[in-house]
């Protein structure tokens, strides 16, 4: 009953305040677009304080990336954890927060939170297409305030394409090495005030590993959305409803089992044979209602969503001694090769089961998880005092649910082949979480001469319920309540139409999933950061200093990162960290027939534990005063530099990546152990034909240089080898 | 202007008191078996008994002596093994004579006999270190089940030839199936030169004469007795360590976040009689709930201790170490806790139920395997009697104690 006041209240609010409506130029379609798409494009110089980048549709045309890791890495403080090589399920981390699997992280779809359960499990085993994505904007510092519940970090919020105002339409098709292969195209129009647009795309690959004995170790993407829109504007408001309906799926041969790394050394494509089962199937489906309202003086968006996501992951997770008891996890044997010489020619295939060598145990980690809710934001210019006020004012009901029916089963190794032992599946975690979430904030936007102060508060209140569905576990449930209220204060000083200051603090939250006892304390920080930006439309430049004040750290284990799966917490002791983000880019028009576009992303970060503690987290141990935090590279760096011609263009991006370490402390079993550097470069070309269309051509990892990205889940894990690419792209 | 710059330190306050004042406030509730829910620690009653009373009585007056024994037995071990090799090197420059040798191999293997009969014991202790990073320190010392002998005849001509793959040969490196008591075993009593691989022999073994055999073996055993030795030295000095945190379980640094916790690592370590003892050692040879070497039948050669045919005095030191941690020794043991929580039924009937099963083992005229092939109703006793601890263990024991299973016996075979 509080949820449903406080969101009529608002709404109530908004259509009585706004008597005197004043009709914008743009079209409802325009205006809904600038709601979707949150940084406005307009403006040469952002006034916004904090690092919010934008990556629009011609930046991602010109690689095409499939995957979100290559795309992210051009983004200063961005820090990436890989693991398959395509970027099916990335692990992503802003500014020294943990990557795994981008659970700090609020990730949108046009504007709506799109992991599968982002309060119950924020693990994000779904990301949507990267095919489809039309662009792209990452919030970090006081700006991701608005974007909850996970504000330590920041913000990534992926848009689709827009419904177009005229017919319009690509096709686009590509083959390249590894059996790649991409169909992708879009088709749309608006016809007076109906407006439609339909996008499909399907991309595969045969996989570039390499499994014993033979099989396809790739994948298989589909996505098709449809939009359909309807323009209600009057003289007084703008005013339109759009509707989005999508589906996508995938089957990937997937695995957690990487190699050791004498294996590695020879052959870092290579898979063990006792992965030969892996697989990865999923479906999702979303469907979302919009709503915008508005003039020049306010703005009301309103959405209305509901995903669903229905996961198997089907995967070794280790072995077990027949009759009972444990053996070493897949990691240790990984780790220490020698020790376990026996039980790694088992997962190789090299000797079958016996009495002493035991039974490998595959696990169906099958989950089914909806996301549901509806949220409001206005937007309201006015001036009080003298003062010119642009308020930013927002509200969210939000429920979602995993639920959890992990099974068991164990193979023995016979001649090379994973052979069932035929005995019963075992149930292993059957259980339900789910959360209902209120959200609101407020922003002001106070407006003096050259300075805009912005002031905002976001408040969190979370039910979140656990219930353990096994048979006669009625017993085992909770309910937890948080609430939390964030504020941020940030400042824009403009110096001149082409350069600013910028300073900003705010609070930063990561909540606990609804399984963990309330001695687990949800993620807490403050966060400070302090920069200043060029941008005369030709060259722009950007520097941020950031510093994280981390009052605890929590960490969730998981298969992917633990190799376990109890979904346990653990809080760190105090950490901190603190860090440099510098973009810059400049076009240099060499005649009028040639641009020369150079940028360049830097981040230095130094992440540190500011307590001693131990921890039975495995990436941490036991932890002095001054250990780093893993998976933090201290120099990233991207290079971007390209030819662009009336009718071609070339552009390659080099990236280094420092090594990174796998584990804090001391004590754990990846200790002192660290990933490779990497440094990668990508290359694209294209033609146009004009009206014919364009032909391009592209090589990712042109050196084919490969290094462990890390050693988790289980083993050493390659980036992707060399893949050349050739396509075709026709648009109308 | 004045409005604004009050509009504006407003704003400023307002900010600055959020960002100092705003905390976060989590409350829950959870059903009666919510899994991590805190647990009251037991008031003491007025009978001396508190969790921290018997955590260090456990550590202290349980576990420690039997860690101490078992070392000096090791270092005993050692010197037998040592003295039954000098004396084989010597029979082959004819210095000693095979009566000699065979004194000196029967004291190692009764060395070895004593010294696995405390380790058996400490088996239902596997507490704090032996249990860090898969239990490498356990292994180390003891593997089984997981035993290779075709492995330990690669490790004798690794060691002989001082090499592994072009690097020095060093044991503490090598898979915890090719050394520990479960080698040693091997290499003391087994009586077969051939190589047991059912693969290639390894590279030279079989050009070595009989005698050669012998003396490759005996010296390797010198170097597993070594071992097994350090390996008990590391066993009494880390189990030092780790007591001291037990006994502050519940204070910051203590790695247990209360007295209940680290009751719950103990009672974990009993459900070795379940996991192990029931399953692995009887059930499995007995052919119950899964296919043995010899399909679902009485199959003697799946035994534990096989060369030295100890197995049934085996299960038997598991039994007196388990009722040896109900009772507490001469102290505080959980059978005080559960009288303590009003469970003095419970606590009868598993004190009953393991001294009948500790008198059926001892009943045994042969060896387990020979009782497998000749009398196998008795071995079904056995497990029965055994089972029918463990189903008390499972069930009354842990609710009465609020304490939870350890994993390995979640889903098990029963």
């Amino acid at each position: 009953m509080n949820k449903q006041f406080k969101i009529g209240a608002i709404a109530t609010a908004v259509t009585s305040v706004f008597s005197t409506p004043v009709l914008a130029e743009d079209s409802a379609a325009d205006k809904l677009i600038e709601r979707v798409q949150i940084i406005g494009q307009k403006q040469k110089l952002k006034t916004e304080s904090g690092s919010a980048t934008f990556i629009g549709e011609e930046e991602l045309a010109q690689f095409k990336f499939d995957d979100i890791n290559r795309v992210l890495y051009s983004i200063p403080g961005v820090n990436i954890r890989e693991e398959d090589g395509f970027g099916l399920r990335p692990n992503i981390g802003f500014r020294g927060v943990t990557p795994e699997r981008s659970k700090k992280i609020t990730i949108m779809e046009d504007g709506v939170l799109i992991g599968p359960a982002p309060y119950s499990a924020p693990a994000a085993y779904y990301f949507p297409m990267m095919t489809k994505i039309n662009s792209l904007e990452v919030f970090k510092g006081p700006s991701a305030i608005k974007y909850g519940p996970f504000t330590v970090a920041g913000a990534l919020n992926l848009t689709t394409r827009p419904v177009p105002s005229a017919l319009e339409g690509a096709i686009d098709l590509s083959v390249g090495s590894n059996g790649y292969q991409k169909i992708h195209g879009y088709a749309g129009d608006t016809h007076g005030k109906f407006g439609y647009l339909v996008e499909a795309a399907k991309v595969k690959s045969d996989g570039f590993k390499e499994l014993d004995g033979g099989g396809d170790t790739g994948f298989d993407k589909n996505d098709i959305m449809a939009k359909f829109q309807y323009d209600f504007s009057t003289d007084s408001y703008n005013q339109i409803v759009e509707l989005k309906i999508d589906y996508a799926d995938e089957v990937s041969n997937e695995t957690y089992l990487g190699l050791t790394d004498a294996d590695f050394k020879q052959n870092p494509n290579r898979r063990y044979t006792a992965s030969q089962k892996d697989k990865m199937d999923w479906d999702h489906q979303q469907v979302m209602l919009t709503h915008f309202i508005g003039n020049d003086d306010f703005d009301v968006t309103t959405k209305v969503y509901r995903h669903d996501f229905k996961r198997s992951w089907f995967k070794i997770n280790g072995l077990k001694r027949q009759g009972g008891g444990t053996l070493p996890a897949l990691q240790n044997i990984l780790a220490e090769p020698e020790r376990y010489e026996d039980l790694l020619r088992l997962l190789k295939g090299e000797i079958d089961s016996s009495r002493n060598n035991e039974l490998i145990i595959l696990g169906d980690n099958n989950r089914k998880f909806y996301s549901q809710g509806i949220q409001s934001e206005l937007y309201w210019y006015t001036k009080l005092a003298g003062l010119k006020h642009s308020f930013n004012i927002g509200a969210r009901f939000h429920q979602d649910q995993i639920q959890r029916r992990h099974t068991e089963d164990s193979f023995l190794m016979t001649s090379s082949q994973l052979v069932s032992d035929g005995i019963a599946q075992v149930a292993t975690s059957t259980n339900l979480e789910e959360t209902d979430a209120i959200s609101i904030f407020i922003k002001d936007t106070i407006s003096y001469k050259a300075l805009d102060v912005t002031v905002g508060v976001r408040g969190e209140f979370i039910d979140a319920y656990f219930q353990n569905q096994a048979p006669s576990k009625d017993g085992d449930w909770q309910k937890k309540s948080t609430q939390i209220w964030l504020p941020s204060l940030s400042a824009f000083y403009k110096l001149s139409d082409n350069s600013g200051v910028f300073f900003g603090i705010h609070e930063g939250f990561v909540p606990s999933s609804p399984k963990q006892p309330s001695s687990i304390k949800p993620e807490n920080s403050i966060n400070y950061e302090l920069g200043g930006r060029y941008n005369n439309g030709n060259t722009n430049l950007e520097a941020t200093v950031f510093f994280n004040d981390i009052e605890n750290l929590i960490e969730t284990c998981g298969f992917s990162n633990c190799g376990q799966d109890d979904e346990k917490e653990f809080n760190s002791g105090k950490a901190s960290v603190a860090g440099l983000e510098l973009t810059a880019g400049h076009t240099f028009t060499l005649n009028s027939s040639f641009d020369l576009p150079v940028s360049l992303a830097y981040t230095y970060t130094k992440a540190k534990f500011d307590t001693a503690f131990e921890s039975a987290f495995p990436q941490w141990g036991n932890v002095k005063k001054g250990d780093k935090l893993p998976y933090t590279p201290e120099n990233q760096l991207t290079l971007k530099v390209g030819i662009q011609a009336n009718d071609w263009g070339i552009n390659a991006i080099g990236r280094y990546i420092d090594s990174m370490q796998e584990a804090s402390g001391e004590g754990v079993l990846l200790s002192g152990v660290e990933t490779d550097a990497l440094s990668i470069v990508d290359l694209s070309a294209n033609y146009s034909f004009d009206k014919y269309g364009v032909i391009y051509l592209k090589v990712d990892n042109v050196f084919d240089k490969q290094e462990i990205v890390s050693r988790r889940p289980y083993g050493a894990r390659p980036s992707k080898a060399r893949q050349a690419f050739v396509g075709y792209q026709y648009q109308f | 202007m004045k409005d604004t710059r009050l509009l504006s330190i407003l704003a400023l306050g307002i900010s600055a008191a959020l960002l100092s004042g705003c905390g976060e406030s989590t409350s829950s509730n959870a059903g009666p078996d919510f899994g991590d829910k805190p647990v009251t620690p037991a008031p003491d009653n007025g009978n001396g008994f508190n969790q921290k009373a018997l955590i260090a009585n456990l550590a202290d007056n349980v576990i420690a002596p039997t860690f101490a024994e078992f070392r000096q037995d090791a270092i005993a071990q050692q010197q037998a093994v040592n003295a039954y090799c000098q004396q084989e090197t010597a029979l082959a420059a004819n210095n000693a004579s095979a009566e000699n040798v065979q004194t000196a191999l029967t004291t190692a293997q009764n060395s070895w006999t004593k010294a696995i009969g405390v380790w058996q014991q400490a088996e239902l202790m596997q507490v704090g270190p032996l249990l860090a990073n898969d239990a490498q320190l356990r292994n180390s010392i003891y593997s089984w089940p997981t035993v290779s002998s075709c492995g330990v005849d690669f490790d004798v001509m690794f060691f002989k030839t001082g090499t592994v793959n072009g690097a020095p040969y060093d044991i503490t490196k090598r898979t915890a199936n090719r050394r520990g008591l479960d080698a040693l075993e091997y290499l003391l009593f087994n009586k077969n030169l051939a190589s047991s691989c059912t693969t290639a022999a390894p590279s030279g073994w079989d050009n070595l004469t009989d005698s050669e055999k012998k003396i490759a073996r005996c010296n390797f055993a010198v170097e597993v007795a070594k071992d097994i030795k350090n390996s008990a030295d590391t066993v009494v000095s880390s189990w030092t360590a780790h007591t001291a945190l037990l006994k502050k379980a519940g204070e910051s640094g203590s790695g247990f976040s209360s007295e209940h916790e680290a009751v719950n690592r103990f009672s974990d370590a009993m459900f070795y009689l379940d996991s192990t003892t029931k399953d692995i050692k009887l059930a499995y040879p007995l052919g119950i709930a899964e296919k043995n070497s010899c399909g679902a039948e009485a199959c003697p050669q799946d035994v534990e201790s096989k060369y030295a045919h100890q197995s049934i005095k085996h299960i038997i030191n598991n039994l007196e170490a388990f009722e040896r941690l109900l009772k507490g020794g001469e102290g505080i043991g959980f059978t005080d806790y559960l009288v303590n929580e009003g469970d003095q039924d419970t606590a009868n009937i598993m004190l009953s139920d393991v001294q009948k099963a500790i008198t059926s083992a001892k009943a045994y005229q042969t060896t387990l395997a020979q009782a497998l092939e000749n009398n196998s109703e008795q071995v079904t006793q056995t497990h029965a009697e055994v089972k029918k601890v463990t189903d008390k263990l499972k069930t009354d024991f842990i609710n009465s104690l609020a304490l939870t299973l350890p994993k390995t016996s979640a889903g098990d075979n029963d």
